[in-house]
């Protein structure tokens, strides 16, 4: 299991990680729990990518 | 195996996922792989306890980012395609024995702005033409885990009923220059025996034309699409009269009411809807306190579907058990 990603918006927290199976998880904290993940991990955003997790840009642009 | 079937008959794709049969079903509460692990026991899907909501993708997915190829080939007459998309399993709560409508209307909120975010994701991906937001509730239905938990399908298509509403919609809207669920929802407030519960942002109501005898529309009073058109106000209001009427049906029998949730909103797929309107739909499947709604030769062979109820009068019924909300 690898910490993959994690983000905040405004007081919803979340955190990506990447189960043993390579399928994706992401945990949802709101408020105060789960503070720890607050901060945007690049190292960990670049790990996402090479799993496979990272998700391709908007399909919106230029065709709507 | 796992791919897209096409119905020529009926112009529509049918899904195969044969791995699902080998599902867990109907696990001991001490073995539910939707708690999170507890340390020394046994590993869920939910390896930390931290959270409010989680969500993760299914393990036994009817659609997959990388699907295999078919079983089978297809045909001029028979297409066959794979069946590309997202599965995903949204997890309400780190309890196990609670359900939505027990559930102080602060969690439901949480709920609904993390609709929100995945909607805003996956709609994103290329392969998904349409997120689908669901939750089944109860045994009646076929759920097979009992921890509170929905679901999110990112299919690769319109799915039919979603784009009959649309057409529906895009018809009424070139006829009358007006919007089908607003007229609905105005007609539902004009008449006023069918309105179950109502706020500042939402009406709740059983519609005219229900099918099953406790189906409640909840419809969105501004004219806006997708869950990412919300202010925090309304998604507050939307928090408030859904624990209003989920609190509701669980009154009516005393029991905890069983139901199909779906969200309905546009599609994904690049193309403006300006035309439509989001709305959530229950289908609730019983008809008394111990008695189901079958769907039978009529409803599944024709399509029509027969209601042994009147809406004005299960509206009525639900009316009597809805309590305003409490925030803390």
């Amino acid at each position: 299991m690898i910490k993959a990603d994690s983000e905040t918006e405004k007081d919803m927290r979340r955190r990506r990680i990447t189960l043993k199976d390579g399928r994706y998880l992401i945990f949802y904290t709101f408020g105060d729990k789960g503070a720890e993940s607050d901060s945007h991990n690049e190292a960990a955003k670049h790990e996402s990518v090479k799993a496979g997790l990272e998700i391709p840009g908007s399909k919106r642009d230029g065709d709507v | 195996m796992s791919e897209l079937r096409w119905n020529p008959l009926l112009g529509e794709w049918t899904a195969t996922a044969t791995h699902r049969q080998a599902r867990t079903f109907l696990p001991p509460a001490d073995f539910c792989p939707l708690c999170p692990t507890k340390p020394g026991g046994f590993p869920t899907e939910i390896p930390e306890p931290t959270y409010d909501i989680v969500t993760f993708e299914n393990q036994f997915p009817s659609l997959l980012p990388d699907p295999p190829e078919p079983a089978v080939a297809g045909t001029e007459l028979y297409p066959v395609r794979p069946s590309k998309g997202v599965c995903e399993v949204l997890v309400y709560s780190p309890k196990h024995s609670t359900t939505l409508a027990d559930e102080p209307v602060e969690q439901i909120e949480k709920l609904v702005r993390v609709w929100a975010d995945r909607f805003r994701e996956l709609s994103e991906l290329d392969e998904v033409d349409y997120v689908f937001i669901f939750e089944n509730k109860g045994e009646a239905i076929g759920v097979t885990l009992h921890h509170p938990h929905g679901q999110i399908y990112g299919y690769p298509f319109i799915p039919p009923r979603i784009q009959r509403e649309l057409d529906q919609s895009r018809a009424h809207m070139a006829q009358t220059g007006r919007c089908l669920l607003c007229d609905i929802g105005g007609e539902e407030l004009k008449d006023g025996r069918r309105l179950v519960a109502t706020n500042e942002s939402f009406i709740a109501y059983i519609p005219f034309f229900a099918r099953w005898p406790y189906e409640v529309h909840i419809s969105a009073v501004r004219h806006w699409q997708a869950l990412t058109d919300m202010s925090r106000t309304e998604q507050r209001a939307l928090a408030a009269i859904l624990k209003m009427v989920i609190a509701a049906f669980d009154k009516l029998f005393d029991i905890s009411f069983p139901y199909m949730m779906v969200l309905h909103q546009r599609p994904s797929d690049g193309r403006r809807y300006d035309y439509y309107h989001f709305h959530l739909e229950f289908y609730p499947p019983l008809r008394t306190a111990n008695k189901l709604k079958y769907l039978a030769g009529s409803e599944t062979g024709a399509g029509l579907f027969i209601n042994d109820t009147l809406a004005e009068e299960k509206a009525q019924e639900l009316r009597r058990h809805i309590q305003s909300v409490s925030w803390s």
